[in-house]
């Protein structure tokens, strides 16, 4: 063994072997629900493109104007019912060009002039995001089971780096002619390595955004009397104005927009809140993003009148109040506009192979030393290309025949799994698997185009399309060459 | 101003192209390529450093991490297609060490305190010590509060990764449970006493 010097610190062997233990026990018992949490997460970096492909008819708005959000606003104020307070505004941004109003539980798209276009639900997209959100449990509990997977992201990429002494060394070895077991371990530690970046902030800020409501209540209980409001107050004092000046008017939501406008021309408007709606006491809620920044934005309050009250000072104000602000855009990659957006899809992916290594080495380990678990790797082989075809299959059946997202994608995954038991070998399976992926992706492109016709090639669902084909041809390319060099292998 | 994230992406390639050739090279016993490695490390630092220098420093770190990601990515990748290159040195086989775990004398009784430590000591004694960052961190209300969020975060996952990999985990326990017992204390019986 070399003696030559390094600059990481030795570690001894036992050191190593204790945490490969723990990084296998924790890896063996999180698999699977961290492979759903990796893999609809990466789907979901895309979600604001999804919303515009599964609802491609609906026009798009590209430049932000105040009239047109009164307008907007004005129409849906016609269709509040009395129990709604509050009517939300998503306006056109550079990479959301849409104009929709919240009422309660119905969006409305509206047009370039203000004008109701259509209805805007997207509940493929909404059941993606509740998958990585919650996996489709009560919010609440889904939400801490998630974040509780953050943790032990965070955890296996501690106990990951420890039990690599080599670290710098062997930053991109990769034994391509080695077994199975070797190369895949080598994969598995060189996208860990230099990944490790973003698998720590992907766990870390997934963790936070998750378990900080469980972090407030115990701060709230142990400093504020159980007052939350009081615990967030650092973070999001009351702004909100006080003043009693009856129903907000076009004009004033044109003037506040306009002040906004005048006054931060580096603020870009992406919600508008519209407050107490009905009352003779509504307010404005703006957020803007801020140009060139991580924070998600900065919030300014109106009167009725369309007056500032004051703003939030989240882009200027303390540390934390920025950190916490960019929490949410450094977990889903919202900054820097498509290219960061692609690749976080990429090393989403590369997530989703460190997952799937990880157990594929375990598997491998055990055959190699005379404990083969035949049954569970075809198992696992089936779950991994299974579920990404539910995910597909669901969002086909969701978007053409209105069906149910949920019960699909859980039905199907299931089946698939549990299908996998009666392949004839896990290699066998493994590369069917992959073909019907593909051949799932191509049947959901096809779907949108029978439902969208034209509109499926028009610029807003024309990249999504694009890209569904061209993952389709590259998993069968990568399956048919590897299949065609294993034969002549042999 | 296009110069300045140029000349960061630049450094990124250079540092990462030099990581990649002394590992190739077998760079490490050469007398020229000693200094590759942490040529190659100082160059992505320096990298960062003018991506931040670019726009916001928020902004620049982040978009200059995932820039350097995707190049090692692509290089990996690369690597996979094109090249069937043997490494440096031959990589210990740590894995083989790894599986120590028998069903032995008292492995029932270790798996237990593992799991009681994993899902009820690790999540008390990191909350506790966010509560305790949370009440004495001499720093405005905002940065505790959020300092102490991510700390305890934090602090769960190396618990975590401890209690698991610890050889003792009957003391990694105790060490937990005393650890949280005296942070209680220190948030609490102030508290209690009206301070």
């Amino acid at each position: 063994m070399s003696k030559s010097r390094t600059i990481w610190p030795k570690m001894s062997a036992a050191f190593v072997a204790q945490n490969l233990t723990g990084h296998k026990i924790l890896g063996l018992a999180t698999a699977a629900v961290l492979y759903l949490i990796c893999l609809s997460g990466t789907a979901t970096v895309f979600y604001i493109d999804m919303e515009r492909w599964e609802t491609a008819n609906l026009p798009e708005v590209t430049e932000f104007r105040p009239e047109i959000v009164a307008a907007a606003i004005g129409d849906a104020r016609s269709h509040r019912t009395k129990d709604v307070t509050s009517i939300n505004v998503f306006t056109p941004t550079k990479d959301y060009p849409r104009l929709n109003v919240q009422v309660g539980e119905e969006t409305r798209v509206y047009d370039a002039q203000g004008h109701y276009a259509g209805r805007g639900a997207h509940p493929a997209t909404e059941a993606l995001t509740e998958l990585h959100y919650y996996l489709h449990l009560p919010s609440s509990f889904g939400m801490i089971v998630v974040s509780i997977g953050g943790v032990a992201m965070l955890a296996l990429i501690l106990g990951g780096l420890l039990a690599h002494p080599r670290i710098l060394k062997d930053a991109f070895l990769w034994r391509l002619n080695g077994t199975p077991r070797t190369n895949r371990a080598d994969l598995h530690n060189r996208i860990g390595v230099w990944a490790s970046p973003f698998h720590i902030i992907i766990a870390l800020t997934g963790a936070v955004i998750g378990l900080s409501q469980i972090f407030l209540f115990v701060s709230a209980m142990t400093f504020n009397k159980g007052d939350i409001t009081a615990a967030y107050a650092p973070l999001y004092p009351d702004i909100t104005a006080k003043t009693h000046d009856g129903q907000m008017s076009g004009d004033a939501i044109v003037k506040a927009l306009t002040t906004l406008r005048r006054e931060h021309p580096d603020a870009h408007p992406n919600y508008i809140g519209l407050n107490n709606a009905g009352t003779d006491h509504e307010s404005l809620s703006v957020s803007a993003e801020i140009d060139d920044r991580l924070v998600y934005g900065d919030n300014w309050e109106f009167d009725g009148k369309g007056n500032m009250a004051g703003t939030l000072h989240i882009s200027d104000g303390a540390a934390g109040q920025q950190v916490f602000a960019s929490l949410y855009r450094l977990h889903f990659g919202n900054f820097g506009g498509i290219w960061v957006r692609w690749a976080y899809v990429l090393l989403g992916a590369g997530l989703c192979l460190i997952c799937t290594t990880g157990m594929d080495i375990w598997l491998l380990k055990s055959a190699q030393k005379g404990r083969p678990y035949p049954r569970l790797h075809k198992l696992w082989t089936a779950f991994v290309w299974g579920a990404p075809t539910a995910l597909a299959l669901a969002i086909l059946t969701t978007l053409t025949i209105a069906a149910p997202f949920v019960p699909v994608f859980w039905g199907l995954t299931t089946v698939f799994s549990l299908a996998g038991l009666l392949a004839a070998s896990q290699s066998f399976l493994s590369r069917i698997g992959r073909y019907v992926f593909a051949g799932s992706l191509l049947a959901l492109v096809t779907g949108h185009m029978l439902r969208f016709g034209a509109a499926s090639f028009s610029q807003t669902a024309l990249g999504l399309n694009l890209t569904l084909v061209i993952l389709a041809a590259i998993t069968a390319g990568l399956t048919w060459r590897q299949t065609r060099k294993a034969s002549s292998s042999l | 101003m296009i110069a300045v994230p140029f000349a960061g992406s630049l450094l990124s390639l250079l540092g990462l192209t030099a990581i990649f050739l002394t590992w190739r090279r077998k760079g490490v016993r050469d007398r020229l390529w000693r200094f590759g490695l942490p040529v190659g490390w100082a160059l992505l630092c320096l990298g960062l450093a003018t991506w931040m220098a670019s726009t916001n420093p928020d902004q620049g770190l982040a978009l200059g991490s995932v820039l350097i990601m995707m190049l090692a990515g692509a290089i990996l990748a690369w690597q996979g297609l094109r090249l069937a290159g043997k490494p440096a040195k031959t990589q210990i086989e740590r894995e083989s060490a790894a599986d120590t775990v028998a069903l032995g004398k008292g492995y029932w009784g270790r798996f237990t305190i593992r799991l009681l430590g994993s899902l009820i000591i690790v999540p008390v004694v990191s909350v506790m010590l966010g509560i305790l960052w949370q009440a004495y961190m001499p720093v405005s209300a905002a940065d505790r509060l959020v300092g102490a969020a991510i700390a305890a975060v934090f602090i769960m996952g190396a618990a975590l990764t401890w209690q698991l990999a610890s050889r003792h985990p009957y003391r990694t326990f105790s060490v937990l449970t005393g650890v949280s017992a005296i942070t209680a204390a220190l948030v609490y019986l102030p508290l209690a006493m009206g301070a």
